[in-house]
């Protein structure tokens, strides 16, 4: 069955999701996707319209009742292909705050470099406008700490880009271990693989370090808060608390380009539960991809590839059994050879599905409808920023880690 | 060639052979139940096997019956 899922099909499943009371418990945010459409027309701005402000419109734009009202970019030519794509309806700006200021619109959506994260969400909450702003929420602890202080003192929507908050399948997922089908989780594994150099095309030098921002230390934490911060957020979420501890090692042995950033870097992050998430993210090789790993003493998930696997599964029926047994008394002692056609035990070795269809929606188009449904019906929702704070929280502590080659603890002073 | 003539008799027979192979191999899963310990539903889950295990032991009985056939015709011969 394809996975071309509406919000109908989506409020369904997550019905049925919210009566397990633990899973309605942890995720409030259920209540966004059901909200009730009043017809009440969003207006909302588009801060940053580079690849992921692109690829978030492709979602924003068939949103019923939602007028992109303003686009802004510091960098002419993303502005210029936004407008295009977005129309001509959008008011272009090079200054957010200017758009701000001239539009006020209802809400943002922004998706720049990691280091504007933090004084352009501050300056739109201030404004009385909500914001959606894309993962990692900010480049520092202080940045986080005050994002997070405005949006409790403003009382305004904040939403951190964690899309697999409103993945079916990873909801069904923490359901099914909820559940108990893999027993206690003892441990969670994850990583994120790539073959590239993550580089992006400069049509100029004097670009390289507003393009590849990736690559350098004053704008980036380079893959933990550009790949690894997802997984953290799903870790903390299917442990239900956030780390004690970190400690890591990161290098570049590859792409030594010039770059600040590592090309590689592994850690193991400790639980309060005495669990562990052991991460690493390399981009000199792409064998294994993205995957989530979550252990247990009765089964292993795999959320990414959306898989489950028992670790005692039932054996074969009696009498494919007994079949197996004769067939072993007989051919044994005949040289005649091969495998016998019957299984001693029924090895489910290929898994079980975790969600019976494919999906199209990594849960980015539930989570930016979710939003703008929020904006719709000013319901403020605390607990989402929260997942995108410690989920930053713990990116960050990861990176100071591989960069000290330190112990590092979870902070204490932190505002929620 | 000659027109082949199927008793009702044969086909009792052989009716009655395809039932007797049946319980063999119905009594062979419910043996399986017991030495496995496998669950009672197997009796009824487990029926297309039961179902080809029919036709194996109907085949073999066959493969014996066409042996002896031949043999007697051998002997007749002589």
């Amino acid at each position: 069955m394809n996975g071309a899922i509406d919000r109908k099909d989506f409020i369904k499943t997550f019905s049925i999701l919210a009566g397990a009371s633990m899973v309605a418990g942890s995720m409030p945010w259920l209540k966004s996707v059901s909200a009730q459409e009043t017809g009440k027309v969003v207006r909302l701005g588009i801060i940053g319209t580079g690849s992921r402000g692109m690829y978030l419109h492709l979602f924003l734009k068939d949103i019923p009742n939602l007028d992109i009202c303003c686009i802004c970019d510091n960098y002419e030519p993303n502005l210029q292909k936004a407008q295009s794509a977005v129309g001509p309806q959008a008011k272009p700006y090079a200054d957010y705050r200017v758009m701000l200021e001239k539009e006020k619109p209802d809400a943002v959506v922004i998706a720049t470099p990691l280091h504007q994260h933090a004084h352009i969400t501050i300056d739109a909450l201030k404004a009385g406008i909500h914001v959606f702003c894309e993962k990692s929420m900010a480049k520092t602890y202080e940045d986080c700490n005050e994002m997070v202080k405005t949006h409790l003192e403003t009382g305004k929507i904040f939403y951190i880009g964690h899309q697999r908050i409103f993945n079916i399948k990873y909801q069904q997922a923490y359901k099914m271990i909820s559940e108990g089908k893999i027993g206690p989780v003892t441990q969670i594994r994850a990583f994120w693989h790539r073959n590239n150099d993550w580089r992006r095309d400069v049509p100029s030098p004097d670009l390289e370090r507003k393009i590849n921002w990736r690559m350098y230390h004053e704008y980036s934490c380079g893959l933990m808060t550009e790949l690894a911060s997802h997984h953290i957020q799903v870790a903390n979420q299917i442990y239900n608390q956030h780390p004690e501890y970190v400690w890591g090692s990161g290098s570049i042995n590859y792409w030594k380009d010039g770059r600040e950033v590592y090309d590689n870097v592994n850690l193991v992050y400790k639980y309060p539960n005495d669990s562990h998430l052991v991460y690493d993210s390399l981009i000199s090789n792409k064998h294994y991809g993205l995957e989530v790993q979550v252990q247990g003493p009765k089964g292993t998930m795999e959320l990414e590839s959306g898989k489950m696997w028992e670790e005692f599964p039932p054996p074969a029926p009696g009498i494919l059994q007994l079949i197996n047994h004769i067939e072993h008394k007989v051919f044994d002692v005949i040289p005649i050879g091969g495998a016998s056609w019957v299984p001693e035990t029924a090895l489910n070795m290929k898994g079980q599905y975790i969600i019976d269809r494919v999906l199209e929606d990594d849960g980015t188009k539930m989570q930016m409808e979710a939003f703008v449904a929020d904006v719709r019906n000013n319901r403020v929702d605390s607990e989402i920023t929260r997942q995108g704070y410690y989920s930053t929280i713990a990116t960050l502590m990861g990176f100071e880690a591989i960069m000290k080659n330190e112990i590092v603890y979870w902070p204490k002073d932190l505002v929620m | 060639m000659k027109d082949t003539i199927i008793t009702v008799q044969q086909k009792k027979r052989e009716l009655y052979l395809l039932l007797a192979c049946f319980i063999g191999a119905f009594v062979f899963n419910i043996a399986a139940l017991i030495i496995y310990k496998s669950p009672f539903k197997e009796l009824f889950t487990q029926l297309h096997i039961v179902i080809i295990l029919t036709f194996f032991f109907y085949f073999v009985v066959l493969f014996f019956r066409i042996l002896g056939w031949l043999i007697l015709m051998l002997f007749r011969k002589k």
